[in-house]
Parts: structure tokens; sequence; C-alpha cells
């Protein structure tokens, strides 16, 4: 092989190995000039560009994994800084750490049997959504003379959401207090003063969120008339 | 493009110069910029991590292992080179630690190199096959964790061959050998892949 030829080859060698970065626009000046001028006359390279532009186009049309950054971050941001995990979470993490497994049950028992207790007055009263403080109300419904609490809202989650994801959308609402959930699965969750509809927003977008909306206060007895 | 305004008063007009920028804001703990640099680079991160690791359960645990260290190294940024550059190194030394034995790359050089079995794989038929999405798919996942690394930043990211040594913490020439023997694994996959012919 002559000397010409051997740098024929070479040239041939590195503008085959440059082909991948001449065809994603990285390469410089010099280089996509070397590269280019070989191009002219390599009929082999020629063909090997026109396949590296649809590996491009394999590569760039392949899903994307998504995983929501704002839930990472929020994740992220508690580990970063502790203090500001929620109230809510303060208050499972201390109840798993400091209660033992029976204290844990006997405290549940209780709390249901309270739940059931406070319940019983409800079952003799037929007044119906504007006179009872249900936990919902229909848009039939006579609403009267409700209160508007700026800073609530009732939260049901979809059925089987783990507790982990639970956690993260709340945080999604930098929570001030969240009540434990009723026996219908409703939360009771108090976000910052004036960031309610921001909140109502965020959870309404999530698809493990069944239901968002606002309390509204019935203790008056509007619409009994 | 969204400028950024700095303090003094300059325009960062560039996403190198305002990812600079909120490193900078990261090194004196502002969370807000914090929280900007996550959101831009969290679906990047995510897809690289994906890809290069073929595995999706792993990307938030790495996304925000590689976010914890950029919170707390921000000042060793040396602005030697592009901070999507340090995030993505970062990011590949945090994935490197998930790779499977079976993934481990031999060594590889340039003696290798075998110019007319890489331009005569039977006429790059093998390229139409992979166009089946699938087909893909699983063909990189046979790939190694380097070559899957060196593909998708070369072809999705558009990264320079010597931007992928510096997060690869490898020579330019080995980023060039592994992307020609990814690209003959991947003709070979494709050409053996049952069903295919």
């Amino acid at each position: 092989m002559t000397d010409s030829e051997n740098r024929a080859y070479t040239t041939h060698d590195s503008a085959l190995l440059l082909l991948p970065w001449h065809v994603n626009g990285s390469l410089d000046d010099e280089q996509r000039k070397m590269v280019d001028s070989h191009l002219a006359v390599c009929l082999t390279c020629r063909s090997e560009l026109n396949n590296q532009h649809r590996i491009t186009q394999i590569v760039q049309s392949r899903d994307a994994t998504s995983v929501r950054a704002d839930i990472g971050f929020a994740k992220l941001r508690r580990r970063i800084q502790p203090e500001h995990r929620t109230l809510f979470s303060r208050v499972r993490d201390w109840s798993y750490s400091k209660l033992s497994a029976p204290a844990w049950v006997w405290a549940s028992g209780v709390a249901v049997a309270a739940s059931v207790f406070m319940a019983l007055p409800l079952l003799h009263d037929p007044g119906g959504p504007a006179t009872v403080p249900g936990e919902f109300r229909t848009l039939s419904a006579d609403n009267g003379n409700l209160d508007f609490h700026a800073n609530s809202l009732r939260l049901v989650f979809s059925a089987g959401i783990e507790d982990e994801i639970r956690q993260d959308i709340l945080r999604m609402v930098n929570p001030v207090a969240v009540t434990a959930p009723s026996s219908r699965g409703v939360l009771t969750v108090q976000v910052p003063d004036g960031e309610l509809a921001s909140a109502l927003a965020l959870l309404r977008d999530r698809k493990e969120v069944r239901l968002a909306e606002p309390v509204f206060s019935a203790t008056e007895t509007a619409g009994s008339n | 493009m969204v400028k950024t305004q700095t303090i003094s008063g300059a325009v960062a007009e560039t996403e190198d110069e305002q990812d600079a920028l909120l490193l900078s804001r990261i090194e004196r703990r502002e969370m807000t910029a914090f929280e900007s640099l996550y959101k831009r680079y969290h679906g990047k991160l995510s897809r690289f991590v994906v890809s290069t690791l073929g595995r999706t359960d792993l990307a938030d645990e790495i996304i925000n292992d590689v976010m914890y260290v950029v919170w707390e190294k921000a000042a060793s940024y040396d602005h030697q080179c592009r901070p999507s550059t340090w995030i993505f190194g970062i990011a590949y030394n945090k994935a490197r630690k998930h790779f499977r034995s079976a993934g481990q790359p031999r060594m590889e050089s340039l003696s290798d190199f075998d110019a007319d079995a890489e331009t005569t794989d039977s006429h790059h038929h093998w390229l139409e096959r992979l166009e089946r999405d699938d087909l893909c798919a699983s063909i990189l996942a046979l790939l190694s964790p380097e070559h899957r690394a060196v593909i998708e930043l070369t072809y999705f990211y558009g990264m320079h061959y010597r931007e992928i040594g510096q997060i690869m913490g490898c020579p330019e020439n080995t980023v060039k050998t592994r992307m020609f023997h990814a690209r003959r694994h991947m003709a070979t996959l494709a050409q053996s892949e049952p069903g295919t012919h």
C-alpha cells in the first residue's frame, strides 16, 4: 500500500468514526470539513451517513419515561430539609415509632369507637344536606348562607393508592394541618392562607384524587324552610 | 428562550448561562433556584438514566441522588465544563453503581475496528428491522450500559464525543470505539433476532 493509499484509508476510518457526531451537528468546523470532503468522494461513508440519520430518528422517536418532577422534588426537599415535612407525616412517623403494635391497634379501636359515637345523632336527624354538616354537598342542595373556609379543603383519594403517593400529593399543597381520614375516607386539609385555589387546581389535576372541594360550613339552618 | 436576570443585572441568555447562574444561587442555598434546576433537569436525567440502565424503577431514586449531590456540592462546580456535563457526569456515576455484572463492558480498542465488516452489514437491512420500536427497545436492552449511554448522549442529546468522554470519565477514543461496537452489536442483534427475517 502506498503512502497515499494509507492516508486515504486513515481518513476513511477517521471520517467513519466521526459520522455519528457529524449527524448530531456537534463537530467543530475543522472536523466537519474533513468529514465533508471525505463524504464527497466516498460512497460507503455517504451510505453510512444515511444510516446514521435513520438511527438518530429511531432513537429520538423512542418514548421517554416520565416521572413526576413535582413528586420527586418534594421527596428530595424532605431529605434536604427535614423540617419541611408536613404535620401529617410527622404525626404518622411519631405514631409508628412511639406506639407499640398493641397500643396502635388499641388507639385505632378507640378512634373508630369515638367516630361511631359522634355519628349517632346524625342517624336521628333527617334534615338533609343543608342542615347536616355532611362531608359532601350536591349541586342541587340549597346551600343557603354557607360559610366559606378560605384555607380548608376536603380530599378523597382513589382506592388503592399507596401511602407514599398520598403523602407526596399532600406535600404538593404544603398543608398546615391534615385531619385523620373519616370513615368515608375524607381528609380535611388546611392549606396556607391564600393558597386554596392553587391547591385545589393541583389536586384536581391528579388522577389519584377522586374529589377535592373547598370546605363549606353548614352550621346555620339555611334552606330549611 | 427565557432570559434570566441576575442579581447584578446581567442577563443569562443561553441554557448554560442560566444553569450556571442557578448553580451559583444553589451555592448560596436558595431553594427556589434548586427547584428550578431540578425541574429543568428532571426529564433529561430521567430519560438518560432509564435508557442507560434499561430500567425504569430506579430512575426516581437515582435522579434524587444526583440532585442531592448538586445541592451539596454546587460550590465544587469549577466552570471547566458545561453545567450539563457536570450534572450528567454525576448521573452517569450514580447509574454505574447499578450496572449489572452481565453488562460490564469488555476491553475495547480501535484495533477491533474493521471498516469492511462495519459498512457491509447486509446492506443495512437491519435498520429496517430496528425501526420497529419494540425490537429497537429489546436490542438496546441487550447492549451494555456504556454502549447505551454513548448512543443516548450522541443521538438524543446531541453531545460531542469529547463531552461524552468527560461525562463517562474515559478518553475520547474510547467513546468512538464504544459507538462503533454499539453499532455493530445492534446490527448483529437485529439480524439474529428471531422472526425478523
